[in-house]
């Protein structure tokens, strides 16, 4: 792994099944290394398996002969260590928020104010992508979840996605370099 | 034809002895100083059904659900109907031997109801328009002055618009094959391109029959200000600098990736039109749609000093580097 290949890397961070696995198996170009084991905590955590380390895939960039890597942090944060070291030198963090429970929202807060200084101290742009909410039946409002980010201090796009749709996930990606070519160039 | 105080249409249908009706119907008009008129038009106020006419449920549905007709009669309407829970049980019944003072008396109640119903109707601001760049003005300068709630309508279809809570209705009726998608919308949207009228309306309007599909109103807005290719704004120049001040969510939208360019620039520095063109390399077209967009959506902020606060990334890419990351992940590029 040299310096070039390091320098198209994305991190996709949320918590315990906000679709981070299938977010990145959506848009891979490679079979994805998952490393999902089965949950002790299965019934607490709302599915069977886990990630335990991290997801990752790859997308070909062949415009620049290089790979944009996809890292999928794991959710819970007993293995909250991970995330600092999967953090460095990324171009862009992807947050994901599962909206289909009733709790979401609450969860959704504990993992962002877990996961706002990692964020912060890698300095890099954001994006959040609410996922399997039904906008008018779940009372999905935009406003909740930028709210709950501005009290991280994180100003970031909110978008509601599907992870199971390929384009939906480039959206995401496309919405980082905007704001990466906002800032630099 | 458009019914006034004093003036309703009628149309009948298949009742027995219509003729005999008629004649009853309109000297209750005389004696009641009104005028009926029957026609032929779908429009009509009053109708008069009989039961065992093929059209008998389609019209006491409309009638039920979005209040076109006011008064339906129906003629004779057995005891096991009524039981039954039939449709024709909300209704006054008729039957051609009716006595012409019954008949004065139903008339005229409904006649006081309905004029209750205009004047209660014409407190309530209406805003006409004849083409959808009116409409688009129109929504505009009402939403500016806070309203919130909003039909639009062109007589044939309706669409309430609840922008507090972001959703619009449409009766799923009406538009069984309306998919929310962007041709869908822009579908609907191209029914009023020939004119209609925009009603304010209150809160409580909203508790509507479940028939009502709720939709998302920002994706209406945007798609129907897209499409003016003149500014919203009016008195742009040159100088003016764009800001904006929230994302919208272009997860839903489904909209093009220059608006993302353009959003996430106008986000971290407000620039003038011309500093847009230069930096984004976008047509001006597709900038003018997009500030006519967020402006109606309420994420525009033009015309006075803004402060930033720019943000510093570490991770940095040329912008070369941009556009071959984005060519490589076949994101469409139409300036």
């Amino acid at each position: 792994m040299n310096d070039k290949s390091e320098k198209y890397k994305i991190i996709f961070a949320g918590d315990v099944a906000a679709g981070k696995t299938t977010a990145i198996a959506s848009v891979s170009d490679i079979p994805p290394v998952q490393t999902e084991v089965k949950a002790s905590d299965a019934e607490a955590i709302g599915k069977t398996y886990t990630t335990v380390a991290f997801d990752y895939g790859e997308i070909f960039l062949p415009y620049l002969k290089n790979r944009l890597r996809l890292y999928g942090l794991p959710g819970q944060t007993r293995f909250s260590f991970m995330w600092e070291i999967l953090s460095e030198n990324v171009l862009g963090t992807i947050l994901l928020a599962d909206h289909s429970k009733h709790d979401s929202i609450e969860k959704t807060r504990t993992f962002i104010k877990n996961f706002a200084p990692i964020i912060h101290k890698s300095g890099s742009v954001g994006v959040l992508g609410v996922t399997k909410s039904d906008l008018v039946q779940s009372g999905y409002s935009i406003q909740n979840y930028q709210n709950m980010l501005a009290e991280e201090q994180l100003y970031i796009p909110v978008f509601q996605i599907d992870v199971r749709e390929k384009n939906d996930v480039i959206l995401l990606i496309d919405t980082l370099l905007s704001q990466i070519e906002a800032i630099h160039c | 034809m458009q019914d006034n105080l004093h003036h309703f249409s009628i149309l009948s249908l298949n009742m027995p002895d219509e003729e005999r009706l008629h004649q009853s119907v309109l000297a209750c008009g005389s004696a009641l100083d009104l005028k009926f008129i029957f026609s032929n038009t779908m429009q009509a106020k009053i109708l008069f059904l009989s039961k065992n006419s093929a059209f008998a449920h389609l019209m006491l549905n409309r009638a039920k659900s979005d209040g076109t007709l006011s008064l339906v009669f129906v003629n004779t309407v057995t005891e096991q109907e009524k039981s039954n829970g039939s449709l024709f049980q909300d209704w006054p019944c008729i039957s051609t031997e009716i006595a012409s003072s019954e008949l004065s008396l139903i008339l005229k109640k409904h006649v006081k109801r309905q004029n209750t119903k205009s004047e209660q109707k014409s407190a309530e601001p209406q805003y006409s328009f004849s083409t959808l760049a009116e409409l688009t003005e129109n929504l505009h300068e009402l939403i500016t002055q806070g309203i919130q709630h909003l039909s639009i309508t062109n007589g044939e279809r309706t669409i309430f618009l609840n922008l507090d809570k972001n959703i619009f209705f449409l009766d799923s009726n009406r538009h069984y094959d309306f998919d929310q998608s962007n041709d869908s919308i822009n579908k609907l949207l191209a029914h009023f391109k020939l004119g209609g009228s925009i009603n304010t309306l209150s809160e409580n309007t909203f508790d509507l029959p479940k028939k009502y599909q709720s939709y998302m109103a920002h994706r209406l807005l945007w798609l129907l200000a897209e499409q003016m290719t003149e500014n919203l704004i009016n008195d742009l120049d040159q100088n003016n600098t764009f800001g904006i001040s929230h994302w919208p969510d272009f997860g839903s939208l489904k909209t093009e990736p220059n608006y993302l360019r353009l959003c996430a620039s106008l986000i971290q520095t407000p620039l003038t039109l011309s500093e847009i063109k230069s930096k984004l390399n976008i047509s001006k077209t597709k900038i003018i749609a997009f500030l006519n967009s967020s402006m109606l959506c309420q994420h525009l902020i033009y015309g006075v000093n803004l402060n930033t606060n720019p943000k510093n990334t570490i991770a940095t890419l040329s912008r070369e580097e941009i556009l071959n990351c984005r060519r490589s992940l076949n994101i469409e590029d139409n300036k």
